[in-house]
C-alpha cells in the first residue's frame, strides 16, 4: 500500500510539472522533424524504384519499417538518454534537501517501498511517451499503401526495447538521484554514468582481449542492436533486468548509509 | 513501565572531508567529529509526557531523530515499546512531528494527510474519517482544500501534528512542536499535549520553552552540549522550599531601610512602598517585626519558590 501511495503521488507529480511535458515535447518534436526528412526520403526512393520498375530495370521498394519507423526509433533511443537525467534527477536529492524523506522514513515503509514507488512512477512516465511513440507507426499505417505498412512484430520489438532501455536508465537516475541533496549534481552524474554506459564498448585496450569482450557485452548500446532489428533475445532481456535491479538495490543501500554518516 | 528506553546512546556526526561551507568548497582532514550525544540513558514511561530540554545544539533533535531511525547511533541501544529502534511494527505505532516540517506544498491540507494514512497502511473510509477528525482536531477544517504553500508557520505546524496524529498513535515524538507559534498557539498545543496523555498516549517533546514544559510535563530531562545534565518529576528537581520571599512595605521611611539594605538581595521604591526581596526566613520576620514596631504596615508578603527556569539556568551555568 505504502509504494501504492508513493507511486500515485510521484505520478502526480510528473504529470503536474511543466518540465515533464517540456521535455516530452522536446523529444517528440525532435523526433517528429526526423520523421518527416525519413518520410520524405522515403517517398522519394519508393518513386525512384517505381519509375525504375517501369522502365523495366529492377530495384527493391524501399522497406517502410526498416527505413522509417526504425530510423525514427533509434533517435529516440538516444533521446531517452538525454531526458532521463531531467526526469530523475529530484527523485531523492529533492526529498533529501526538502526533509520530506525524514517524515517518510519515520512511517513504516521500507526503503526499498519508497525506492519503488519513485521507480515504477518514473517507469510510467516511459509508458506514457512510448505509447506517444505509437503515433509514428500509425501514421505509417494510417498512409500507408499496400505493401508499404508496417511490420508490427519490428515495431513491438523496438517499444519493448525502448521500455526495457527507458526502465535501466531510470534505475540509473534513481541511483544518482540517491547519492546528492543537489538536484544539478544527480542530473549530471546521470548523463555523464549514462554516456559512459553506452560507450564503453567503444573502448579498446590492445593488450587485454578478454577485457575488451567483457566492457563490449556491459556496454547499454550492445544490447540496443538486437531490438532495433527485430530480434527479443533473451540475454537483452536479462541485461538490462539485472542492471536495472542491481541500481535500484545500489539507491536503497545509498539511502540505508545516509543514516549511519548524518 | 517504560515505553521507551535509551542506554548509552550516543552520536558523533562526522563530516566529508570534502565539504561546503558557506557556499565554498573546503577540504577538511581534522576536525572533522563533532559529539551530538554522549552517553545518553533515559526511560520514559507509558502515559507520561516527558519534556527533553535544552538550549540549542543540546542533542534534543539528534536524540528524537535516532529514536525515530532517521539517523543511526554511533554507540549504545535504544528501545521503544521494548523493541529495537527501527521494528515496522512499532513504527506504525508512534507519531512524529520534526522541528521544520517540510511537506509536499502542492498538496491540499486533507490530501496531504490522507496521504499519511496511506503510508500508514489505513483503508480509505477510515481514512476519510480520520482525516476530517483530524483536521476539526487541529481547527483547520476551513482551509481542507487550500495547498500548503498557502498554509502560515502556525498552520503548518497544526497540520504537521495532525500527521502525527493520523495513525492514532500510542507514543508521540514531538520536536518544537511549539516554535513559531504565537500564544494562542502554544496554548493550543498545550491543550492537545494534554489531551492527548488523557487518552492515554505518551508524550516526549523536545522544547526550549521552558514556561510550556513546566506547565505541562510530569518529567524533564535537561540536556546540555550533548550530556544528560538531570532527570526527573518537577516536583524532585525544582526545590520545594521557598528560595526568596518578596516583602512590600508602607509606612516606613528610608532610614529604617538603610537599616537592613546590605542584607536584602533587593530594594526598590514605588508609589510610597517599599519592595524588598529577602532570602531568608529569619531576616524576613526581622523586618516584619520591626517594620510593625515602627509604626509601618506589611502590605504583602510572597514567597517565591525555583521556577524550571531558575533550576534550567543554574544546570546549564554549572556545566
Amino acid at each position: 500500500m505504502a509504494t501504492w501511495a508513493i507511486y500515485k503521488r510521484e505520478l502526480k507529480t510528473y504529470f503536474q510539472s511543466p518540465s515533464t511535458y517540456i521535455v516530452i515535447a522536446l523529444i517528440f518534436l525532435l523526433m517528429g522533424m526526423i520523421f518527416q526528412n525519413i518520410m520524405a526520403e522515403f517517398s522519394d526512393l519508393s518513386m525512384r524504384s517505381q519509375q525504375m520498375g517501369m522502365w523495366g530495370q529492377q530495384q527493391q521498394a524501399p522497406n517502410v519499417t526498416h527505413m522509417v519507423i526504425r530510423g525514427v526509433f533509434y533517435v529516440m533511443f538516444s533521446l531517452i538518454l538525454f531526458s532521463i537525467p531531467l526526469l530523475s534527477m529530484r527523485l531523492l536529492a529533492e526529498e533529501k534537501s526538502r526533509g520530506t524523506l525524514e517524515m517518510i522514513v519515520t512511517c513504516p515503509v521500507g526503503d526499498w517501498s519508497l525506492i519503488m514507488g519513485k521507480y515504477l512512477a518514473l517507469v510510467s512516465v516511459g509508458v506514457f511517451m512510448i505509447i506517444l511513440s505509437s503515433l509514428f507507426p500509425l501514421m505509417v499505417w494510417y498512409v500507408g499503401k499496400p505493401g508499404s505498412v508496417p511490420e508490427w512484430p519490428i515495431v513491438g520489438s523496438l517499444w519493448i526495447g525502448l521500455l526495457l532501455i527507458f526502465a535501466a536508465y531510470s534505475a540509473f537516475g534513481l541511483m544518482a538521484s540517491s547519492m546528492t541533496e543537489n538536484q544539478m549534481a544527480a542530473g549530471v552524474v546521470t548523463l555523464i554514468g549514462l554516456l559512459l554506459w553506452n560507450m564503453m564498448g567503444d573502448f579498446q585496450i590492445e593488450q587485454f582481449p578478454q577485457v575488451n569482450t567483457i566492457l563490449k557485452e556491459m556496454s547499454a548500446s550492445q544490447h540496443t542492436e538486437n531490438f532495433l532489428t527485430g530480434v527479443l533475445a533473451l540475454k537483452d532481456f536479462v541485461f538490462y533486468i539485472l542492471s536495472s535491479f542491481l541500481f535500484l538495490f545500489i539507491a536503497s543501500k545509498t539511502l540505508d548509509a545516509r543514516r549511519w554518516r548524518v | 513501565m517504560a515505553v521507551i528506553e535509551t542506554q548509552g546512546l550516543s552520536k558523533v556526526y562526522v563530516r566529508d572531508v570534502i565539504d561546503t561551507e558557506y557556499g565554498r568548497l573546503r577540504i577538511r582532514l581534522t576536525g572533522r567529529k563533532t559529539v551530538a550525544l554522549d552517553n545518553l540513558n533515559l526511560d520514559v514511561n507509558k502515559g507520561e509526557i516527558f519534556g527533553l530540554l535544552g538550549p540549542n545544539g543540546a542533542g534534543k533533535t539528534t536524540t528524537i531523530k535516532i529514536l525515530m531511525g532517521i539517523h543511526f547511533a554511533s554507540s549504545g541501544t535504544a528501545k521503544i515499546m521494548g523493541k529495537p529502534l527501527g521494528d515496522r511494527a512499532v513504527k506504525s505505532r508512534i507519531g512524529f512531528l520534526p522541528e521544520n516540517p517540510y511537506f509536499y506544498d502542492y498538496l491540499k491540507g486533507w490530501e496531504f494527510l490522507d496521504f499519511y494514512g496511506q503510508l500508514y497502511g489505513i483503508d480509505k473510509r477510515k481514512r476519510r474519517a480520520k482525516v476530517e477528525e483530524l483536521l476539526a482536531l487541529v481547527g483547520l477544517t476551513h482551509a481542507a482544500n487550500i495547498p500548503l504553500r498557502g498554509y502560515s508557520k502556525g498552520m503548518n505546524q497544526r497540520i504537521g501534528l495532525a500527521q502525527a496524529l493520523m495513525n492514532d498513535p500510542d507514543i508521540v515524538f514531538l520536536d518544537e512542536p511549539q516554535s513559531g507559534l504565537d500564544p494562542l498557539g502554544r496554548k493550543e498545543v498545550r491543550d492537545l499535549i494534554l489531551g492527548l496523555r488523557k487518552q492515554g498516549k505518551t508524550v516526549f517533546f523536545s522544547s526550549h520553552i521552558l514556561s510550556d514544559a513546566e506547565m505541562i510535563c510530569d518529567r524533564v530531562a535537561i540536556l546540555f552540549k550533548g550530556k544528560l545534565r538531570s532527570v526527573g518529576r518537577l516536583s524532585e528537581l525544582l526545590s520545594s522550599s521557598v528560595t526568596e520571599w518578596e516583602i512590600v512595605l508602607r509606612d516606613v521611611d528610608e532610614r529604617f531601610i538603610n537599616r537592613w539594605r546590605d542584607r536584602l538581595e533587593r530594594v526598590v521604591e514605588s508609589e510610597g512602598e517599599w519592595w524588598l526581596i529577602s532570602k531568608s526566613q529569619d531576616l524576613t520576620d526581622a523586618i516584619i517585626d520591626a517594620a510593625t514596631r515602627d509604626g509601618g504596615k506589611l502590605s504583602a508578603l510572597t514567597p517565591r519558590r525555583q521556577s524550571l527556569e531558575d533550576y534550567f539556568i543554574s544546570e546549564v551555568k554549572g556545566s
